[in-house]
């Protein structure tokens, strides 16, 4: 076990550098330049080349490529991922501000997912072919296919316009109204939650219905167990397996789905910074937020590696 | 052995692939619901100049943000524009995006997932840890990136959206042939000779094509989602142009007035989405060789 964990431990370590490569190539090798940018947003309409030069010696740009990589590297795993250069405040700063609120919905929604799927998945396999299972398999479908931006629109119209229940959008810490956090985030919880009850409800449907073949469900039939001790006992460890690798899927998309609520909802998290960085092309910012998403990704992809080993015993020894 | 094949040919009863394969495919009401919306909505993409009754970019300052009435069946948005029209014209770019990012992403992903998996060794492990890499970055996040950097616009776009879905392919492919590739025929065609590139495209690569279609299936909803998303940020397709995610965010501002000019738009992206997940559920039936004769 020690080991596996070892081993997966440097894969991530070397996943997050390559995508530090990627990121920092991304942002340099394709077009749009960001001193220009940076002049644009000043009133210097005509500049001459010796100040756009004096300004790139300035930001460190006119460095070979693999040297402002390596020097980038070297103060983000310090801490700094520089200033946005926009506005010139603290791209890790503003990122520790934002990612809290980022995190409680997005965590949310991914605990909630988590219970209500595969409970749904569950639901519709033991009635298979009843309406239940098809009303089950109707929510999944339209679950997975739901545009999120669309879905945070209807809810708007129907809570918040029509029915009046709920406020329009905003956010609200909890630590200074926690009534009002809560009627300001549970639609974009919803929406974030949307696709992975959907999809952690279609897995565990068919992969309840695949263990229910096997011969040791039958065994434990034929010596006379009740309906739930067959599928507590029996099904649900070994059919849960599946939905356990889908985990990590499921929670970059979640993290991929808060751009697009945090947008809709009008909430100040990382997914809005981001939007807004690429929006007015603050490249540090959206560098430094990318870092940070796939660092979270591979962290908590990690995680249900070590969990996927931990729950089966095959994988250990691999 | 010519004899034995023969007489096992025998046995089995004639079974028509093609007909077994639609038959499987259509058996499902809701696989069939997906093709004929896929169909209606090429049909629609193709003939939209005839189908549509205006024009989707001809603005009728008389006529701003009506409700849905008789001459225009899902009224008018904030500049006149007739939105049933400009849904029929959407139908286009969804497509184009659905279709041919989805299309180029396979293409290179098989490429470079066959390469992977074909030569192994540090070839291999270089391939796969980029993979690894640009799949820790959500996709849509990804597309997003890309499609600013480039500057709105389809061809930004598409770019944007092959490259978020092209580490599936190259993952889907090169599982595939290390799988497929310790196959004996393919020991075979070594020891005959084949050179490696024929190996890989004649021998290896039929035998990978099943999951890949099905997976190309799939992949057109969530690219189609995908460039409605970007499209919504105002990251996307640039604005007269007619876009099901830009128009849902045009319609967004007159929510409390005009509902269906979000409502409407957001349906037409959800049925199509809809139909591509549901004909790739299909295909994945309807390929199993497991199922072969069954049904």
């Amino acid at each position: 076990m020690t080991t596996y964990i070892i081993r997966r431990l440097m894969h991530a370590v070397l996943v997050v550098l390559i995508v530090s490569l990627l990121v920092f190539l991304l942002m340099r090798l394709l077009p749009g330049d960001p001193i220009l940018m940076y002049v644009a947003s000043g009133d210097l309409q005509s500049i001459s080349k010796e100040q756009v030069a004096h300004l790139k010696h300035k930001l460190g740009m006119d460095r070979p490529l693999p040297v402002q990589y390596l020097d980038w590297l070297k103060n983000a795993v310090q801490g700094d991922l520089g200033k946005s250069i926009l506005y010139r405040y603290d791209v890790l700063g503003e990122i520790g501000n934002r990612l809290p609120i980022t995190l409680y919905l997005g965590l949310s929604a991914f605990v909630i997912g988590c219970i209500i799927g595969p409970l749904l998945g569950i639901i519709s396999a033991v009635r298979r072919g009843k309406w239940l299972d098809n009303l089950v398999t109707v929510i999944a479908n339209v679950g997975i296919t739901a545009p999120p931006f669309w879905l945070g629109i209807i809810l708007i119209f129907i809570f918040s316009l029509y029915l009046g229940l709920l406020p329009v959008y905003g956010y609200t810490s909890p630590f200074v109204d926690l009534w009002k956090n809560l009627q300001q985030s549970i639609m974009p919880i919803f929406v974030l939650a949307t696709f992975p009850i959907a999809s952690a409800a279609r897995q565990t449907r068919s992969s309840v219905i695949e263990v229910m073949r096997q011969d040791y469900v039958r065994t434990a039939w034929a010596k006379g167990l009740s309906e739930r001790m067959v599928i507590m006992r029996h099904v649900l460890k070994n059919a849960l397996m599946p939905v356990v690798t889908l985990q990590g899927m499921l929670l970059r998309n979640i993290i991929g789905g808060s751009v697009i609520v945090e947008t809709v909802f009008a909430i100040p998290g990382m997914g809005k910074l981001v939007v807004d960085g690429m929006l007015s092309q603050d490249y540090t910012v959206v560098q430094g937020v990318i870092l940070v998403v796939a660092v979270t990704v591979v962290v908590s992809n990690l995680a249900v590696d070590i969990l996927y080993g931990w729950l089966d015993p095959r994988i250990q020894y691999e | 052995m010519n004899k034995g094949a023969q007489s096992v040919t025998e046995a089995l009863p004639r079974v028509n692939e093609l007909r077994r394969f639609v038959r499987v495919l259509l058996g499902r009401g809701v696989v069939a619901f997906g093709v004929i919306a896929i169909i209606a909505t090429i049909l629609a993409a193709i003939f939209a100049p005839i189908i549509a009754p205006y024009d989707p970019y001809a603005q009728i300052l008389d006529d701003v943000l009506q409700q849905p009435n008789s001459q225009h069946l899902l009224g008018t948005d904030s500049l006149g524009r007739d939105t049933l029209s400009r849904i029929i014209f959407g139908a286009r770019i969804a497509l184009l995006v659905g279709v041919g990012t989805v299309v180029i992403a396979a293409s290179f992903g098989t490429v470079i997932g066959l390469i992977a998996g074909y030569f192994g060794g540090w070839i291999f492990t270089i391939i796969m840890r980029f993979t690894d890499g640009i799949m820790a970055i959500p996709p849509l996040l990804l597309a997003l990136v890309i499609a600013a950097l480039l500057g709105t616009g389809l061809k930004g776009v598409m770019i944007a959206v092959s490259f978020a879905l092209l580490p599936g392919y190259i993952r889907l492919v090169c599982g595939q042939v290390l799988s497929v590739k310790e196959n004996e025929y393919v020991m075979a065609a070594h020891s005959v000779g084949v050179s490696q590139i024929g190996i890989m495209f004649r021998y290896i690569l039929p035998n990978c094509l099943s999951p890949l279609i099905v997976q190309m299936t799939m992949m057109m909803g969530l690219a189609i989602l995908i460039e409605a998303s970007l499209s919504f940020l105002g990251l996307g397709i640039k604005p007269p142009s007619a876009a099901w995610g830009s128009m849902v965010y045009d319609g967004y501002k007159y929510l409390v007035m005009r509902p269906i000019l979000s409502i409407a738009p957001g349906m037409a992206i959800m049925v199509v989405v809809f139909a591509f997940n549901m004909v790739g559920d299909g295909l994945r039936d309807a390929l199993d060789p497991r199922l072969r004769g069954t049904l």
